[in-house]
């Protein structure tokens, strides 16, 4: 049985791709009967995908059953010593990460069916959703670093495509440019790491690179300072895939997207490619102090830094965005301390109550459009919101869920995956764990503010509508979205257990409890410290916040600017690059008229130059047959040199 | 039967088409199809050269001989290798679908437009399997002059005269060096076989001259900085087809020269010189994306594009080991598939609003959409997205360079992120945003005609993207043998 199941896993990530290009192919070849068969068309794709969510789930079981890890791989590229394989490899990791993505994108893809119904690009991007999920599935499978760079682009060309996808949305072309552009700039960081490892130690294997390199670092063949270098130079690849500083300005504008893509892409599975590359990588991370220290650090800096911008956001998608960041910091933080189970267990858990986030932002704007207009700047601004969960009950109960879960509330998921981040932070380093426990108040804060403005108090979008018969009209859900949003409550709620000091689900130790206890008492206080505030603050009105953005202007301002990192990578970046694009195009302009008019110019100085050498007299004619005769003579000699 | 097998029926095939063209009767139905019917039939007789092509052996296949100047020792000496026979596809592919280009939107001399490809096509095929310097160097030269005609005569604006005589005397003046070149090497060693001259070792310093001489004329096709100019104007003003020509093949036969001529024949002023060209072709790719950035005519976006792609090419071929040549080979293939195709999508554009302007583009995602589709796919193949044949061409370049110089390849590696932003600029500013239709007024999605005209290349680029191997192997043993001769 088990045989059989490994031998056709490359089927879990083939089986969309083939649905996707069927679909895709269709829809530009036969356009017309394409979109005429939508129904059909979403049905074969779902189905791809769901039998590659069974095909996972057996593979998730038949790891946890203790069968090892399996890989196939066959050549792709050889030349001369050069072998690139393309195959698979199935371990706890990849399979974890299997579930993962097939069971999001299938409820995304459920929730998509309603939420993208009116919309005439639904066969596109049922298509865009499968070849996403597919490529995503291919990353996790890769079983060396040329693969998992393949599908690093392909995923990055699906976001660019997904956050493009309404090409009459002016913000949304700047924003999956800037992401593209943003991401490349890490993939050129990959690309060269992968390149320097394959050239110090010879493989592109994960556990042959560690191997080779560990054997390299201890004969001293090799100092630290190159394999340091490429392993910094391979982590940009992740940090921009992951939204980290210095290269995370592309997350909070991929949000122009439709909400569907930002719940799989831009806060549960896409984002978390980043992380996961980085867990594959830790046999050969762990090796290089630096590297580590690095990550640890990026981590924590962004987690601060995306929590304290989520506290101003007035966008509820970029809230949600801003908080994905400051949680994918947590991860990373989690990684270059070494705790690696912690670090994926977060991925886990945030995954799925993130996406019940943004599909509950998504069931939101999809409520507000027919009220304030199918404009990203009302229909996702809370402050045009408020008092929601009257009107979508469900939409607020699961949404209070998750966002309980994102603050670290036991005992809902992400609780239990924070803790263990915040303990290995303590045992790594005190000022770490500082700033994670920070975050955490933050976190609380933030998260409760957003949902206390969408959906508690009064309803405040009444005055903005457009016509008066319209203002008796009540944001309304839809219960096609409801129910993903149901689906996705569960694992919010449930997934955490598979990780408690009582039960233990893989491999590892279980945390001991007095440290657990210890942990959990501090960070929950924090958290709720911070609820409390907001609770204060936005829904009793007794906590003057506003006075407090008041006394210090400047402080609200930066922080809901992002702290001006965006202007400041135009000003600099951006700017010192069109300056040279200018120049180097002006000098060539000039080059080209330069060189034709220098090229008459000197026709015409020759031609002068010429004309006394052709007028009759003789003694001119005399000196260029001496030169003539002198210069013969000189290149024979020359010439007959040896 | 035999005479299918030889490599001189290719050569004739586009030329019997022409001289039949002349005598025709004056009906465009049936002129255009004789045309395209002896492009077609080119190209499948060339793809039975790679059907019978033996990959085992680096020696070239298919060798014909016959005396063309007894008296001074200088042969027709025709064959190719695992080098050669990939640009014959490749100018076998790409004539009919120059002439399909040219369909409807060549109005005047159209009788003459079919005749001036196919005998480019005869020259083309010519020039990559002669082997015999003086003669390649004949036929190197000759392909200017149908190209100096479809630039004068079917270009678009008068400023076509201009950009045709840049073109001709850039070309004409590298060119001139290298005749020199050709020259002392006949004096010196009685032969221009360059079977031969492989086998021929020159003095270092010789070696250098000789080398300088063939450069200047090859440093110029490929274009290098700064004798890059004539590219973006040759291709503004060049008709669609013409374009295609021009980055599909004129600008391979530079660095094909280079690989066949100078690196195997010169190899100690190779060495000698490999930081030369390293340092121009960084400069390039980092100087032509950055000036990529500024354009506002779409054709001339590409055309820098392009220079910055075929440096990336130098880089390899002189990174001198297989994956870095194999790799060259590989981005010299996809990038006549890639630009090619963008160029054809420029000419789409054109034949309908005749203006190759961006800011005249917008919103075309909402009227055409199949042609975006066509669009984006090029546009994300020409920033060598993985599963696209330019990605298998850079990474092997950038694994071949990294071996012989990390800086260098670290500093071509930055092109990527330029290349992306150049991209995505142009066709975000095609394909998004809102219509503009006080521009263009009317609009119509890509035909059939148009369609099948690109389906070959989606398919080719993908092909070689997914399933490389397949044409490493082919050229793996030549491209060894090349090495093995620049060791010596």
């Amino acid at each position: 049985m088990n045989e059989w199941l490994y031998e056709s896993a490359w089927l879990v990530a083939i089986l969309p791709y083939f649905a996707s290009l069927v679909a895709g192919g269709g829809l530009l070849v036969l356009r017309k009967a394409t979109r005429s068969l939508r129904e059909w068309h979403r049905t074969f794709l779902m189905g791809s995908l769901a039998t590659s969510m069974i095909l996972s789930f057996l593979l998730v079981q038949a790891q946890l059953g203790g069968s090892g890890p399996y890989r196939w791989a066959m050549d792709w590229i050889v030349s001369g010593h050069l072998r690139l394989q393309m195959g698979y490899l199935v371990d706890p990791l990849s399979s974890m990460m299997l579930v993962l993505i097939t069971t999001v994108g299938l409820v995304v893809m459920l929730y998509s069916h309603k939420y993208m119904a009116y919309d005439q690009g639904y066969v596109r991007f049922f298509v865009y959703l499968s070849l996403f999920t597919a490529s995503m599935l291919g990353l996790v499978l890769s079983p060396n670093l040329v693969q998992v760079y393949v599908f690093w682009e392909l995923v990055g060309m699906c976001s660019y495509l997904l956050i493009g996808f309404w090409p009459n949305r002016l913000g949304a072309a700047k924003a999956c440019q800037k992401a593209f552009v943003t991401n490349r700039i890490g993939d050129f960081g990959l690309l060269l790491g992968i390149l320097g490892l394959y050239w110090a130690t010879g493989s592109l294997e994960f556990g042959e690179i560690a191997e080779r390199l560990a054997r390299l670092l201890a004969s001293q063949a090799l100092g630290l300072f190159f394999p340091t270098l490429c392993c910094l130079l391979l982590l940009l690849g992740p940090l921009a895939k992951s939204a980290q500083i210095p290269l995370h300005v592309w997350l909070p504008d991929a949000m122009e997207g439709p909400t569907p893509i930002s719940a799989l892409i831009h806060a549960a599975t896409m984002v978390a490619a980043g992380v996961f590359l980085i867990a594959r990588m830790c046999p050969i991370f762990q090796q290089l102090g630096t590297v580590m220290e690095t990550m640890a650090w990026a981590g924590a800096l962004t987690s601060l830094l995306g929590a304290s911008i989520a506290l101003t956001q007035t966008d509820l998608k970029k809230g949600l965005a801003y908080s994905t960041m400051s949680q994918l910091g947590y991860m990373v933080m989690a990684m270059g301390i070494g705790s690696y189970e912690a670090g994926l267990f977060h991925l886990v858990t945030h995954a799925y109550s993130k996406a019940l986030l943004f599909l509950g932002a998504g069931s939101v704007i999809h409520g507000m459009e027919p009220l304030v207009g199918w404009d990203p700047a009302k229909s996702q601004n809370m402050l045009l919101m408020g008092g929601l969960r009257r009107f979508m009950p469900i939409t607020g109960t699961t949404f209070l869920l998750g966002t309980l879960s994102i603050c670290g509330i036991p005992p809902l998921a992400c609780f239990w995956s924070k803790d263990a981040i915040l303990a290995g932070a303590w045992a790594a380093h005190p000022i770490l764990w500082t700033i994670a426990w920070t975050t955490a108040g933050m976190t609380g804060l933030y998260m409760l503010r957003i949902y206390l403005l969408t959906f508690e108090g009064r309803f405040r979008g009444g005055s903005l509508l457009p016509y008066r018969s319209h203002q008796k009209a009540k944001p309304q859900e839809d219960g096609g979205m409801t129910s993903c949003l149901l689906i996705l409550a569960l694992p919010t709620v449930a997934i955490g257990w598979m990780n408690t000091p009582w039960f233990h689900l893989g491999p590892g130790p279980s945390p001991s409890l007095i440290a657990f206890s210890s942990m959990a008492v501090s960070s929950v206080g924090i958290a709720l410290l911070g609820g409390c505030v907001a609770f204060l603050a936005y829904q009793r009105a007794t906590l003057g916040l506003s006075g407090l953005s008041y006394q210090w202007p400047q402080l609200h301002r930066a922080s809901y600017n992002r702290w001006h990192i965006d202007e400041i990578y135009d000003r600099s970046w951006v700017r010192t690059n069109q300056i040279l694009a200018e120049r180097a195009s002006a000098l060539d302009s000039w080059w080209i008229d330069g060189v034709a008019n220098g090229a008459g110019l000197i026709g015409l100085v020759s031609g002068q130059a010429n004309r006394a050498w052709q007028g009759g007299n003789l003694t001119y004619y005399a000196l260029s047959m001496t030169i003539a005769l002198v210069s013969l003579l000189a290149i024979v000699t020359f010439s007959t040199l040896p | 039967m035999n005479v299918f097998n030889n490599l001189s029926t290719l050569i004739f095939l586009p030329l019997l088409g022409a001289i039949l063209l002349l005598f025709v009767p004056n009906n465009i139905r049936l002129i255009r199809q004789i045309g395209l019917i002896s492009a077609l039939l080119a190209f499948i007789h060339s793809l039975f050269f790679w059907v019978r092509f033996d990959n085992s052996t680096a020696h070239f296949q298919f060798v014909e001989q016959m005396n063309w100047l007894p008296s001074s020792n200088i042969q027709l000496y025709i064959g190719i290798d695992g080098i050669s026979l990939f640009f014959i596809l490749l100018t076998t592919f790409l004539i009919p679908i120059c002439m399909l280009a040219g369909w409807s939107s060549i109005q005047n001399y159209r009788r003459e437009f079919m005749i001036a490809f196919l005998v480019l096509e005869a020259l083309m095929i010519a020039v990559f399997c002669m082997l015999d310097l003086l003669l390649f160097y004949v036929f190197f030269e000759s392909v200017l002059i149908p190209m100096f005609l479809i630039i004068g005569v079917w270009g678009s604006r008068e400023r076509k005269i201009r950009a045709a005589y840049q073109f001709f005397l850039y070309t004409l003046f590298g060119s001139v060096f290298m005749l020199l070149g050709i020259l002392f090497l006949f004096f010196q060693t009685g032969t221009t076989d360059i079977q031969i001259l492989y086998t021929t070792e020159f003095s270092e310093r010789r070696q250098i001259l000789l080398w300088l001489a063939f450069f200047a004329s090859f440093a110029v096709k490929v274009p290098m900085v700064p004798v890059h100019i004539w590219l973006p104007e040759a291709h503004v003003e060049a008709p669609t087809a013409g374009s295609v020509i021009l980055a599909g093949i004129l600008l391979k036969l530079g660095t094909y020269g280079f690989l066949r001529f100078s690196i195997p024949m010169f190899p100690d002023a190779t060495l000698y010189f490999t930081p030369l060209i390293f340092t121009l072709s960084v400069i390039a790719i980092v100087y032509t994306s950055c000036t990529t950035l500024r354009q506002v005519d779409l054709k001339k976006i590409i055309a820098y594009s392009s220079v910055a792609h075929m440096n990336f090419v130098t880089i390899g071929l002189f990174s001198l080991n297989p994956q870095g040549i194999e790799g060259s080979l590989m981005l010299m293939l996809s990038h006549g598939f890639v630009s090619s195709a963008l160029f054809l999508c420029v000419g789409v554009l054109y034949d309908r609003h005749h203006t190759r302007l961006v800011r005249y583009y917008g919103g075309l995602a909402n009227t055409m959409p199949v042609f975006c589709a066509i669009f984006l796919f090029f546009t994300l193949a020409n920033m060598s997205l993985p599963g696209t044949s330019s990605f298998v061409g850079e990474f092997l370049i950038l694994v071949g360079a990294f071996q012989s110089n990390t800086f260098v390849a670290t500093l071509a590696a930055t092109g990527m992120v330029l290349g992306a932003a150049y991209s995505l600029w142009l066709y975000n500013r095609v394909a998004f945003g809102n219509l503009k239709p006080h521009f263009l007024a009317t609009y119509s999605d890509c035909n059939r005609r148009e369609f099948f005209m690109f389906l070959p290349f989606v398919i080719v680029v993908i092909w070689m993207g997914i399933y490389p191997q397949i044409f490493l192997d082919t050229m793996h043993d030549s491209v060894m043998h090349c090495i093995e001769h620049s060791r010596i």
